[in-house]
């Protein structure tokens, strides 16, 4: 694993702009940042791609263990939801995508920090744009990246004569990622439908969601997370739906680091998995990254060194309670420290994004930097 | 016409996708995002706006306006701005069997749209009256004699009314600015 320096392209905004990534630079400067390239050998890829397929399985088993023992207040998860998510479970609803946060050095296992299991972005980046970046710069080279086609390939499961899809309006992010993931469906063969998440609409009579043209709803996808949605006034109507949810609500068991203390409970001293504890554990000893157990781009993350608090992000997470896990080796380039982002489409590993941040703790102003393999 | 953005197919064992072909998102699309967000106020149905008439006139081309690319001008089609010119399908429509429609040729990968609006030509403006004039000839003559007869008045009831839909449920629970993704 290497980091090499590149002269960027000098109309990279009207490339990215033109594929759709209208979001591509912060307030403080560029977020996609092909200024340099990480590259990855088969090894490490291989490597990465089997972490993120033995993380997928072990939090599958570990959402197993929830259910079969009941540990709902262990991941802060509401009585209201539970009749919901196990039916969910049970029918095994198809899971369309998610994305593992790994530590990585290329000289140590991968280590799981994260998992954004039900509403993760930075995907037309992964997907798309570093994809014809490499076309364009590495003709010849190879990307982890096959997120596109398992995408088109994933929507064939979906059981259902449209989809619907729907985030909150006016957050660009969000609305192209949602254009994006309707591209996917539409050439899997489907004619999705876009939809602005204050106007879903419930029709009593139905018992069903709706759509603004009142359109009965039969398979949504919302970029909302879960753990909103059962906190909103619509989730009373959630346990009488009657569509498919994409995620589907046992995501809510993966997309919550409540879920880390268990697997490491479940699975001692597993090469993949960093310790991580419900409280400031002893074995620990004073070093630790404390991490709510719903927060998104890194907010109210702590990082704690010989009990000294080193690094801190604000927000407006931790109310549900607080996970503490060991410090990952995250390498570090010259001031730069990437986290590999492995993504995965339909229960299989088949992606990778980097985000790299001369801070610690990975947020929203981190960068996006492409990748290749030799 | 511009060149197709992608180089040759990776080799076999390749890790990454073998093309990355883009129907909605982005100009390099059929509608782009931008657009699908912007309609959707319009989704609603207005109850105060006029009722569209089936034979209502579409607006003739015109070689002094602007047409973005892909936009739909019923009886003339999809505009091309690369091409200055309209077709009946979109740019970069993907045909699983044929490929990608660009400015009247299907092609192997999609074409980026080097151009995102454009004027059209004059040869273009002069085809697209014609078939806007048959279009138009042919929805005067379909609305008085075929097509779906309109749906008869309801008869009056005295049922109870039903509930009426409730919206605005979902989507109050972001935090700051940065959205719902992680």
């Amino acid at each position: 694993m290497k980091r090499h320096a590149l002269t960027p392209r000098p109309d990279w905004r009207e490339k990215a702009a033109t594929l759709g990534f209208t979001y591509h630079t912060h307030e403080t400067g560029p977020y996609w940042d092909e200024s340099a390239c990480y590259v990855f050998s088969a090894r490490e890829i291989d490597e990465l791609e089997a972490a993120g397929n033995t993380l997928h399985s072990l939090c599958l088993a570990a959402a197993q263990v929830v259910i079969d023992r009941g540990w709902w207040d262990r991941l802060a998860i509401p009585d209201k939801a539970v009749p919901t998510i196990l039916d969910s479970w049970n029918r095994d609803d198809p899971s369309l995508y998610g994305r593992f946060d790994l530590a990585y050095d290329g000289a140590t296992p991968p280590t799981l920090l994260e998992y954004n299991a039900d509403t993760p972005t930075a995907l037309i980046e992964a997907a798309v744009v570093q994809w014809y970046w490499l076309q364009e710069r590495f003709p010849a080279a190879d990307q982890f990246n096959s997120i596109h086609e398992r995408l088109i390939d994933a929507w064939r499961n979906v059981a259902a004569d449209r989809v619907h899809f729907a985030a909150v309006r006016d957050l660009p992010e969000d609305t192209q990622t949602i254009t994006y993931l309707m591209d996917t469906c539409q050439q899997a063969g489907f004619a999705p439908l876009a939809l602005a998440l204050d106007e879903l609409g419930w029709d009593p009579a139905a018992a069903s969601f709706v759509d603004a043209a009142d359109t009965p709803v039969h398979a949504l996808f919302k970029l909302h997370p879960w753990e909103w949605l059962w906190q909103e006034p619509f989730a009373a109507h959630l346990p009488t739906a009657k569509n498919l949810f994409i995620e589907p609500p046992w995501k809510l068991l993966l997309s919550n680091k409540g879920l880390l203390p268990l697997l490491w409970e479940l699975n001692p001293g597993h090469p993949n998995l960093l310790p991580a504890f419900t409280t400031a554990h002893p074995s620990l000893h004073g070093h630790y990254a404390r991490k709510p157990l719903f927060s998104r781009e890194g907010a109210n993350v702590t990082l704690v060194e010989r009990g000294v608090t080193v690094e801190e992000n604000t927000g407006d997470y931790g109310a549900e309670g607080f996970i503490y896990q060991a410090l990952a080796r995250i390498p570090n380039f010259d001031g730069h420290r990437p986290v590999c982002g492995v993504w995965v489409v339909n229960h299989a590993a088949c992606g990778l994004g980097l985000r790299e941040d001369t801070r610690r703790i990975t947020g929203n102003l981190s960068r996006f930097v492409p990748h290749r393999m030799e | 016409m511009n060149p197709p953005l992608q180089s040759p197919s990776p080799p076999a064992k390749s890790r990454r996708s073998q093309h990355v072909a883009l129907a909605l998102l982005g100009t390099m699309g059929v509608v782009g995002g931008v657009v699908i967000w912007h309609s959707l106020p319009r989704a609603r149905p207005d109850p105060f706006a006029p009722v569209e008439q089936p034979e209502a006139p579409v607006t003739p081309v015109s070689a002094d306006r602007t047409y973005q690319n892909n936009e739909f001008t019923p009886g003339a089609g999809y505009y091309h701005a690369p091409q200055h010119a309209w077709f009946p399908l979109p740019f970069n429509h993907h045909d699983p069997s044929r490929g990608y429609f660009a400015g009247g040729l299907w092609q192997a990968a999609p074409l980026l749209a080097g151009l995102l609006s454009s004027r059209p030509s004059a040869p273009a403006v002069t085809s697209a009256l014609a078939a806007q004039q048959t279009h138009t000839q042919a929805q005067r003559a379909r609305a008085g004699t075929a097509g779906f007869a309109p749906r008869p008045a309801a008869a009056p009831s005295s049922a109870p009314s039903q509930p009426a839909i409730q919206r605005g449920g979902f989507g109050s629970s972001g935090k700051g600015t940065s959205g719902a993704g992680t």
